[in-house]
């Protein structure tokens, strides 16, 4: 028991010497913000899903932070990129009008997909062999760049983009499927199973868009 | 020459006091002392939830405070706030000010300005506080946290469910756990198990140290859901609540395994005096390695479920 006591004390001790616990409204605003996430990519009621949202912006607000701010409604923005809707920016432009952060500007300009104002260096680093396949026009670098980001929800988030920068090709489809069925988010996952039907049929291959069909009843009638 | 060192030192400290009192000013300029603050006076019907140096704030930005609560001959509470002048252009005569109580947290006065070049508010109006009481408000406030608690709820079924099925994994572990005391508690068995074989000595060392690491591991879960234990509400965390139960069970996990942990003392002791060999102790390392594993597995299992992170980030995602 000493020897357990003493790894205790030790861990204490390490604990002690470490990082300070993270603010109350960081970890709720994060909380909250994290099941935002989760309950919009796995289609939960959107008056839930939008209450977790606005929980979330209040809790930041206590610090009156405007890079996270920023940030919270950048997310809510990618997200509906990569459930492909039209993304709405909400308070993002109240906010950067406030205060400019040049990170969070500048993302926003890549999910506006403003190339001409973009600065690669200020993009998370994981869109940045993304971006520069996006740009150069050629689909199938493009596909091999979304495929090769680690993050599940960023590489659904730049399939989106992709869709809406006309760079649609199965292979990019199929991946924001897989990623989005390997998560379990089935609105997303619908989302982008309806987008793969129409892009079979437009390509005139009935038999494969009436496989997707199918997939998509199934799931609906779970 | 004694004069002239003199005059240096003078010159110097001179020098240095001008630049410190430079400096103090500037700061203080800096943090805006030296600009002009205005006085607003707020009225209430009570002053309850009302404090001095309560926040005043505009889409959660603070910009003044509340500097004195006073009552005047009518019954009515006058609040002055008071507010820097570079934040002025926020309080206008439309303004309204609205006292916030949220759920958790203190209670602040919220201004709410539709138009920003509307005509500035006077110093001598005397607008309202008002109160947002409004019940739709609670229940939006409410609704996460009846949410959170849900999926607690569904975790905790889950859990408790495993510990009332006589073949869930936590009965197993337990039964486990509780057949190596017994063995162990059992002198002759002891006598016969403990060895000098040096491989099986050290391969059973082994063991404990991954036991080990396993209970800091779990204790450390403890530490986690006892750290949640303060903050919400009384039927989820009070004293009956689903938490301490499910503390309570760890608990006593803990406390097996320290058994095992003094057995093993025990062992160690025996073992440096007995020289015989025995094949018990090859299952009695097997059914150690298979408890071990399953509480480790239990401990990732809980882990995952409660995933309370020390240090959350919001990120770009």
């Amino acid at each position: 028991m000493k020897k357990i006591f003493s790894l205790l004390f030790l861990l204490l001790l390490l604990t002690g010497c470490g990082a300070k616990p993270a603010p109350l409204w960081i970890a709720a605003g994060h909380k909250q913000l994290e099941t935002f996430k989760q309950d919009f990519l796995t289609g939960r009621a959107p008056r839930i899903t939008e209450i977790h949202f606005r929980n979330a912006v209040e809790e930041i607000k206590k610090s009156g932070d405007a890079d996270l701010l920023g940030k919270a409604w950048l997310t809510r923005m990618a997200l509906q990129i990569a459930v492909l809707r039209e993304p709405e920016e909400g308070d993002y432009m109240k906010i950067e009008a406030a205060e400019v952060i040049p990170a969070n500007r500048n993302f926003y300009l890549f999910l506006k997909g403003d190339a001409a104002a973009l600065d690669v260096s200020l993009l998370p680093e994981s869109y940045r062999p993304f971006w520069a396949a996006l740009r150069s026009g050629d689909a199938a670098k493009t596909a091999g760049a979304i495929t090769a980001i680690d993050d599940p929800l960023s590489r659904l988030i730049a399939s989106g983009l992709a869709v809406r920068h006309r760079l649609e090709t199965e292979m990019i489809l199929r991946t924001a499927v897989e990623t989005a069925s390997r998560n379990g988010w089935k609105m997303a996952l619908l989302a982008w199973l309806e987008r793969l039907k129409s892009f079979h049929e437009a390509a005139g291959d009935a038999e494969k868009a009436s496989a997707i069909r199918s997939r998509i009843d199934l799931i609906l009638s779970i | 020459m004694a004069q002239r060192i003199e005059f240096k030192v003078g010159l110097f400290i001179t020098i240095t006091s001008l630049l410190i009192m430079a400096s103090i000013g500037y700061v203080a300029y800096k943090k805006g002392v030296f600009s002009k603050v205005y006085t607003y006076t707020l009225s209430s019907k009570t002053g309850e939830n009302l404090t001095e140096g309560m926040p005043v704030a505009v889409w959660g930005f603070t910009i003044g405070r509340v500097s004195s609560l006073e009552l005047n001959d009518q019954g009515t509470v006058l609040i002055r706030i008071k507010i820097p002048e570079r934040h002025i252009r926020m309080i206008r005569a439309d303004s309204k000010f609205v006292l916030d109580k949220p759920l958790i947290g203190s209670p602040r006065i919220l201004v709410n300005t539709t138009d920003l070049n509307g005509l500035l508010l006077s110093t001598e109006m005397i607008p309202e506080l008002t109160e947002s009481n409004d019940i739709n408000e609670i229940i939006k406030r409410a609704q996460p946290i009846v949410d959170k608690a849900d999926r607690i709820m569904a975790n905790i079924e889950q859990i408790t469910a495993n510990l009332a099925d006589p073949a869930g994994e936590v009965n197993r572990i337990l039964r486990d756990a509780e057949t190596l005391i017994a063995r162990f508690s059992k002198k002759d068995s002891l006598l016969e198990m403990a060895i000098g074989d040096p491989e099986s000595v050290k391969s059973i060392h082994e063991a404990l140290k991954k036991l080990r690491d396993i209970t800091v591991k779990a204790d450390g879960i403890l530490q986690r859901v006892d750290a949640m234990a303060g903050k919400t509400d009384e039927e989820l965390y009070g004293r009956d609540g689903v938490l301490p139960q499910f503390r309570n069970i760890l608990r006593d996990l803990l406390a097996k395994l320290a058994k095992i942990d003094a057995t093993f003392d025990n062992i160690n002791k025996v073992s440096s005096e007995a020289a015989d060999s025995t094949k018990d102790l090859k299952a009695l390392r097997n059914e150690l390695d298979e408890t071990v594993t399953a509480i480790g597995n239990l401990a990732d299992e809980i882990d995952r479920k409660i995933p309370f992170k020390t240090r959350p980030e919001i990120k770009l995602p």
